[in-house]
């Protein structure tokens, strides 16, 4: 296990209106670790415990005890901030709650007939691309009631459908939860409304799931869907956070829980939208990198937090996340406002294989945790990304991800005999090809990335993390032309520190009607406002401590997608009209044209209001803890000039501002650093690695 | 393991990922930015680039149906538009069927990719665009008296010259449409696409050199090739004869049933589809132009070879066709072609049938075989305005039963790979409201592996009129089951009158909707693989629980016997037996 605790020095802190005396604890649950920072008056404490799946909670508690705050020695924190992984293992294991819908007559089959369009649209053996999982059709009954477009009812409900239907579904299938999907609910909620009343009186210990509240959009597949993990996932996190929230306000802690928008929220608030924790853990990441990027002076910035079988890839602006309104998860368009997090299949473990005809590829199979990379000498016998930076030297077979020993040997032979033999190169070339292919299909994806969010990713600085992001940043940087790449002080335990660095943030979202004048939207957002102000005094925040932020979403007339443009409120002119003309400027940016002449519609407003983070001022962690010498070995980095040696340097060890050039390596317990020759290095004023990198020229 | 590639596979695959996300950023331009329903939800447009002589180089997939398409415009481009010819800022436009477009709603936008004044390729778009003038709103009428009643015809001329925009192209462009509008947006997101796509190939050569780019798309076709060809390898030689029918023509009156009858001749690693057998062309617009026609036998070609194999000329090599003239896959001018998908279909089912006589563990049964496309135009007197528009919903029925696998429900499938429109963005553009639309019980054809079922819809017309073109299918012919699976239901359309009198209505034509008339659909689902009778009754339980199948096909179909929600497995054994015996030859 990693040797990552350790107690720094040089922190200025406030921790919103709270005691400054206090303790703050992020604690991130993974599917392999849970990572823990806890900081306080006397300095940060990281460490790693391993995961305990399926009872994560046990973990948790682990990572408490080992870092000394669990309450049976000395201080608790007075806040724990919580990324969890259960809301995305319920819906990629598929083992969410057993769920029962309501919809209306003749639309029991929204979901049957779902999308219709298939990724793979060559494969005649596909999967349907519908999550036909949350439940067969048999739990689909209809109820009499039918509202049209503009949201006049056109039948009435019939409440005594409602009724027998749900106690079909209660008695006969023994649902757990219950959604309600009705047919333009969006334009006007009344039937749903009247229907969760209903079903909350009669059955009050059901959870209750209305499409309208979930998503008060038009299209009806894609509420469903929304709806449907809502309803799917409450119970499962219900039972999570009940159980978790018990073990630790017992100590004496309040528990929050990242949510997937970047802010933290209160146990309760995420019972109410459970789903926001569906990209908890990643969310945090995002928060971390933009906020160590931003104290380093980087306030545009992309981040990609390299893993085993994956990378995780998001754009900030301005220091803050970008937000989408509408991620999907996988193939599942949930929706909700998310951080934009990419997800593309290539990490440290992802297999290197030649296709039929001697085409050299990386992944998207990956050998995982278990076996893993052939190097990890425990049944694996692919060649992996892992492997190929062993083999090229990149990586310490003493140590690495935090102490395992790497078999260079067994990673040597892999390479040979599944990539070097067939494509008739050597074991080196072989070792590179890999190293650039991935590299160039990370580059590829981070490109893509950053031009749908309408950014030139030669503009932007790379912040780098994960347990693989510092070896293969340098080399991907220069591929998409980013000159700058910074390295956070603890890149492999980043999301659990972004955790103390989110604020505590609640939003809403409202339809506006077609033809809505500045007057319905100031209205609608003053609603909002106030809802979102008694939910942050549920959080103890008061409302002057609160920073709201206003947004639009616009399209030009016929579009089926739409713009998030920023609100002026105090702006003494038409607030839409404002947006309307933003919006031609944003379409540009974002699709290289406008229309100036064309109508452009209004669709909906949000309210986001942020309360302070957990940690205030700069996060200032001390550098300069150890002594280590330099030390060499050999490595490859061109396949024309072989092995030559390189200095090895240890992060601990490293002075502010000493340039390192490249060719080097930094070995840090939770990471390696590559610097490529011609790129350069130094340690900046707040302990990030900062590296200087030559764009890939012509060659 | 065959090595092909003479060039250094590692900057091969890194300039192979640097083609696709060329194409995949022009994709997603145009995707998020053009204005149409058909463009922004049903994503039917695509992107390609193309080398110096016009051959594919990569193509950002969104639909099957373009794949032989863009084959033909960038052979276009290479002969009317060669080195010296084309100039930087160059757009051309085309939607010739008869020379190199598919049908007229089908516009292309393309630009040439100059390096050091040197040609050096092409980018271009396609997207289906809502109209394009023509005897039916939505230029897809189903009996126009020829090709040029069918709408505006673009040969392949410029948009731009060197930079300067040909304004009166865009002017006719404009005045041949019923929604000048949605055109002016769609095309604009086409030219930017185009301008995105010419400026990265144009960095691309940049970085690597033109030479090492070149010897690159060499060596990828090279690559696609192998990889194509070691798939065909897998097939046994033969030759290997089958005919899927289309219902009619759709003239009045309608003509009998009409054969598309292909043999797919399997010689080591080349394949060979003769259409000879197929129905002399028909008056009406259901025929497919050859560029047509080849997508779909790609497709087959394709569906081999999976995702993976890079989507390039190289793929294309080892096909071969012969397509006799004067037929409905290879019509003569001028006659019409703008109906063309449910044709294609038909030319894909029958290559799929085919080729499920020479490889029966690697092909499915019949899919739905038609699109349910109904396009719209009238006058809404509450909006007060004219409208365009396609009745949304799904288009597809079902993905025919596999090998191993059960069909899937209500998809797209095959050439098409369109979003349904949902029934909310529907009644939100047109004066109509879906009472019904849900899955079609017993409509997935029964088989050890069943068919995946269609739909039934009954959508109201609700003030004012309107004029609906139908193109739907197998109304006649059902979708075929295989391997002693049996075929899915034949569909149905019919109107019920706000008097209360149902008219049933073919497959093809025009159709008049009044306020309170209720249109009623029946789209079939697929066919079934394998007998019904070895189908598990524990699968046959679940179907019959979630109400895919009755209890009465469940009985009669597959021998089950069902009773309040359980198997009886003594009666249900008895009773397979008996139909076993009553099934033997």
């Amino acid at each position: 296990m990693c040797s990552l605790h350790q107690k720094l020095w040089n922190i200025g802190l406030a921790y919103g209106n709270e005691s400054v005396t206090g303790l703050v604890a992020g604690v991130d649950v993974g599917g392999t670790f849970t990572d823990i920072v806890v900081v306080g008056p006397d300095g940060i404490t990281v460490d790693k415990v391993p995961s305990s799946p399926p009872d994560f909670q046990d973990g948790f508690l682990e990572a408490l005890r080992k870092a000394g705050v669990d309450g049976e020695t000395g201080e608790v924190p007075d806040r724990i901030v919580h990324g969890t992984t259960i809301t995305t293992n319920a819906i990629i294991e598929q083992t969410g709650a057993r769920i029962g819908f309501l919809m209306t007559e003749g639309h029991r089959d929204i979901l049957a007939v779902g999308l219709g369009r298939r990724p793979k649209m060559y494969d005649i053996f596909m999967d349907p691309v519908e999550p036909l999982f949350l439940a067969p059709r048999r739990r689909f009954l209809e109820v009499p009631e039918r509202i049209d477009t503009q949201g006049r009812v056109i039948t009435p409900l019939d409440e005594g459908s409602v009724i027998a239907a749900a106690t079909n579904l209660v008695t006969e299938h023994n649902v757990e939860a219950l959604v309600v999907v009705y047919i333009n609910a969006h334009a006007n909620p009344v039937h749903e409304r009247r229907t969760g009343e209903l079903l909350r009186h009669q059955f009050p210990d059901l959870d209750i799931t209305l499409s309208s509240e979930v998503l008060p959009r038009p299209r009806e597949y894609r509420r469903l869907v929304a709806a449907g993990f809502d309803a799917y996932v409450k119970p499962v996190i219900r039972r999570y956070l009940e159980r978790l929230h018990g073990l630790v306000s017992t100590t004496g802690s309040r528990l929050l829980v990242m949510g997937s928008a970047g802010g933290a929220l209160g146990v309760e608030a995420v019972l109410m939208s459970p789903l926001t924790t569906v990209l908890s853990g990643p969310a945090a990441g995002v928060v971390g990198a933009a906020r160590v990027a931003s104290e380093a002076g980087f306030d545009n910035v992309v981040t990609l937090d390299i893993g085993g079988t994956s990378a995780d890839i998001s754009l900030v602006r301005n220091a803050r996340p970008s937000i989408t309104a509408s991620a999907s998860f996988g193939d599942y368009p949930l929706n909700l406002p998310m951080i934009d997090v990419q997800a593309i299949g290539a990490g440290g473990s992802s297999i290197a294989w030649v296709d039929g005809a001697g085409g050299l590829k990386v992944g998207p199979e990956s050998a995982g945790a278990n076996p893993g990379p052939a190097a990890y000498a425990s049944g694996g016998t692919e060649p992996t990304v892992t492997d190929a930076g062993l083999v090229l030297g990149y990586l310490n077979p003493a140590s690495f991800a935090g102490g395992l020993s790497l078999d260079p040997e067994a990673a040597l032979d892999s390479i040979r005999k599944r990539i070097a033999k067939p494509l008739d190169i050597d074991e080196i070339r072989a070792a590179l090809g890999i190293h650039t292919v991935v590299n160039s299909t990370m580059a590829n994806a981070l490109r893509l990335a950053t031009l749908r969010k309408g950014h030139d990713p030669r503009d932007l600085a790379l912040v780098a993390f994960g347990g693989a992001g510092p070896t293969h940043a340098g080399r991907l940087a220069a591929e998409v032309g980013i000159g700058t790449v910074l390295i956070p002080p603890h890149p492999g335990v980043l999301s659990a520190l972004g955790l103390l660095l989110a604020p505590i943030q609640h939003s809403a979202t409202k339809s506006l009607p077609p033809g809505a004048t500045t007057q319905d939207a100031t209205a609608v957002i003053a609603k909002l406002d106030s809802i979102l102000e008694d939910e942050l005094r549920k959080e103890l925040v008061e409302p002057d401590d609160v920073e709201r932020n206003h947004f639009a979403l616009l399209r030009y007339s016929g579009q089926a997608h739409d713009l998030e443009v920023p609100l002026d409120v105090k702006h003494g002119l038409d607030i839409l009209d404002k947006a309307r003309d933003d919006f031609h400027g944003v379409h540009q940016a974002t699709h290289g044209h406008s229309r100036p002449n064309t109508e452009v519609e209004v669709v909906m407003v949000r309210s986001v209001h942020r309360g302070p983070t957990s940690l205030q001022g700069t996060v200032q962690v001390g550098n300069q803890t150890s002594s280590a010498g330099v030390t060499s070995r050999q490595a490859c980095f061109d396949p024309a000039e072989g092995f030559c040696d390189v200095r090895i340097f240890q992060r601990s060890a490293l002075e502010t501002e000493d340039p390192i050039e490249g060719p080097a390596i930094i070995e840090q317990p939770d990471t390696t650093t590559v610097v490529y020759p011609g790129d350069s290095a130094y340690v900046d004023g707040h302990n990030n690695l900062v590296m200087k990198v030559q764009p890939q020229g012509s060659r | 393991m065959t090595r092909t590639v003479a060039f250094d596979p590692i900057t091969l695959e890194v300039l192979r990922g640097a083609f696709d996300v060329v194409a995949d950023e022009m994709e997603l331009v145009l995707l998020r930015s053009s204005h149409s329903t058909i463009i922004n939800e049903a994503l039917d447009a695509t992107c390609a680039i193309f080398d110096a002589k016009g051959r594919t180089v990569a193509q950002a997939i969104s639909l099957p149906v373009h794949l032989g398409v863009l084959v033909e415009v960038g052979k276009k481009l290479a002969a009317q538009y060669p080195e010296g010819e084309a100039r930087t800022g160059d757009l051309y436009v085309l939607n010739d069927p008869y020379d190199g477009g598919t049908h007229l709603p089908d516009i292309a936008v393309a630009a040439p990719v100059l390096h050091d004044g040197a040609l050096a390729g092409y980018v271009a778009t396609m997207s289906h665009h809502s109209d394009v003038g023509g005897s039916a709103p939505g230029s897809v009428a189903a009996n126009p008296v020829d090709h040029l009643a069918e709408g505006l015809r673009l040969p392949l001329v410029r948009l731009a010259t060197g930079g300067e925009t040909n304004t009166d192209v865009i002017e006719i462009i404009e005045a041949n449409t019923r929604t000048p509008k949605t055109m002016r947006g769609d095309l604009a997101a086409q030219i930017s696409a185009c301008h995105i796509g010419a400026e990265r190939f144009g960095s691309i050569i940049e970085r690597w050199g033109r030479e090492t780019v070149d010897s690159a798309i060499e060596a990828l076709m090279d690559h696609a090739e192998a990889l194509t060809r070691a798939e065909i390898e897998t097939i046994p030689d033969g030759n290997y004869e089958f005919t899927d029918w289309l219902d009619g023509d759709g003239g009045s009156p309608p003509s009998e049933p009409l054969p598309f009858t292909v043999t797919v001749g399997v010689s080591g690693s080349d394949i060979h589809f003769d259409f000879t057998g197929t129905a002399p062309q028909v008056p009406t617009s259901f025929n497919n132009v050859p560029a047509s026609t080849m997508s779909a036998c790609y497709f087959v070609v394709r569906a081999l070879a999976g995702d993976r194999a890079p989507n390039n000329d190289g793929c294309y090599r080892p096909v071969t066709a012969h397509l006799p003239k004067g037929t409905i896959i290879n019509p003569e001018f001028p006659a019409p072609v703008a109906a063309r998908s449910i044709g294609l279909l038909r030319v894909c089912s029958a290559v799929n049938g085919a080729m499920g006589l020479a490889s029966p563990e690697r092909f499915n049964a019949a899919s739905c075989g038609q699109t349910s496309l109904l396009t719209v135009g009238g006058h809404d007197p509450e909006k007060g305005e004219n409208f365009v528009g396609v009745i949304g919903g799904p288009w597809r029925g079902g993905l025919g039963a596999r090998p191993g696998k059960d069909g899937i429900d209500v998809t797209d499938t095959e050439m098409s790979n369109c979003y349904h429109v949902p029934i909310e963005a529907t009644e939100a553009l047109l004066p109509l409201r879906f009472n019904r639309l849900s899955l079609w019980p017993d409509s997935g054809g029964a088989g050890k592996w069943r068919g995946g079922l269609g739909f039934e819809a009954e959508i109201e017309w609700l003030r004012g009129h309107g004029l609906v073109s139908v193109r739907r299918d197998r109304h006649v012919i059902p979708p075929w089951g295989t391997q002693g699976g049996l075929d899915g239901p034949v569909s149905h359309t019919a109107v019920r009158r706000a008097d209360g009198t149902t008219e049933q209505v073919p497959s093809k034509g025009l159709l008049r909707l009044e306020a309170g008339d209720v249109l009623l659909l029946k789209t079939t689902g697929s066919g079934g693989y394998g007998s019904p009778l070895e189908r598990d009754s524990a699968e046959v339980l679940e179907d019959v629980l979630d109400g895919r199948v009755s209890v009465d096909a469940a009985l009669e179909l597959y021998g089950v016997v069902v009773v309040d929600g359980a198997v009886e497995p003594e009666a249900t054994e008895e009773t397979r037996r008996n139909l076993g015996t009553r099934t033997q030859p």
